[in-house]
């Protein structure tokens, strides 16, 4: 369990109020996660290096997360679940975190 | 008793608990011992058993790899850092158990490098061809 714990810390911080994707994971290093659960009800899947990241919300909520791409311009958000459509996220409450309203049961795509 | 007055004694509670002791006894500064029986190496504390000096940051989260405490933060990264090292990673009590601490302050991909490879160390040290690791008795924890 405590291997399990370490892992996954190195992979995302996701029991704090703001997720992380790939905190402390060196980019050159492959991974693939999917389905990881994360405070707030939503199951997160995304790879290292990092293309996308999917966020499934199991009980609606806001999700509020770090830009993995920390680009200078919002990451882009897409709502799988209703063919696409395109989610605005508002900045977050640190420099460099965004956060967007959910539907329960709906997917959605984070990329650069 | 409503939730307000819950969340008001315990928030209470919460503002009256002490700072977390640190000692000056090495030139870092790390999270002072406190469990002072057993294999004790001061200032180090038990690192058979590095969860006693590490609860603050797991399983407890009041220190994170983005706590703004810097002086806290830096202690608690020597401290998990020197545990880990003395017991190479793999305290008899709980080989595993001092992982999660170290990982959750890495904050960088050196930090996340060198923990891998501390860990595949420890478990090729200490793995059976049935994948069982030899601790010397105990158990998976």
């Amino acid at each position: 369990m405590g291997a399990a714990d370490a892992i996954v810390s190195l992979l995302a911080d996701t029991d704090s109020l703001i997720t992380e994707f790939l905190p402390a994971w060196n980019s050159s290093r492959y991974a693939s996660i999917r389905g990881m659960r994360a405070r707030g009800g939503f199951l997160l899947s995304f790879t290292s290096p990092m293309v996308t990241a999917n966020v499934t919300s199991t009980v609606g909520g806001t999700f509020t997360f770090m830009d993995p791409f920390k680009s200078a311009s919002p990451p882009h958000i897409v709502d799988l679940s209703t063919g696409g459509a395109a989610v605005k996220p508002s900045p977050g409450p640190v420099r460099g975190s965004y956060l967007f309203k959910t539907q329960t049961g709906h997917e959605y795509s984070i990329s650069a | 008793m409503s939730n307000t007055s819950r969340l008001q004694r315990w928030q209470h509670v919460l503002d009256s608990l002490p700072p977390f002791a640190l000692t000056n006894d090495t030139a870092p500064q790390v999270a002072s011992g406190l469990t002072p029986t057993g294999d004790v190496v001061p200032p180090y504390g038990n690192y058979n058993t590095p969860l006693v000096n590490t609860m603050p940051v797991y399983p407890g989260r009041a220190v994170t790899r983005r706590s703004t405490n810097t002086k806290l933060l830096s202690a608690f990264n020597r401290t998990t850092w020197a545990l880990g090292a003395k017991a190479l990673w793999k305290p008899q009590n709980g080989l595993c158990s001092a992982w999660p601490a170290a990982a959750r302050l890495c904050d960088n991909e050196y930090c996340s490098d060198s923990l891998l490879s501390a860990f595949d160390d420890a478990l090729t040290a200490t793995m059976e061809p049935n994948f069982w690791p030899s601790l010397g008795g105990g158990g998976l924890e």
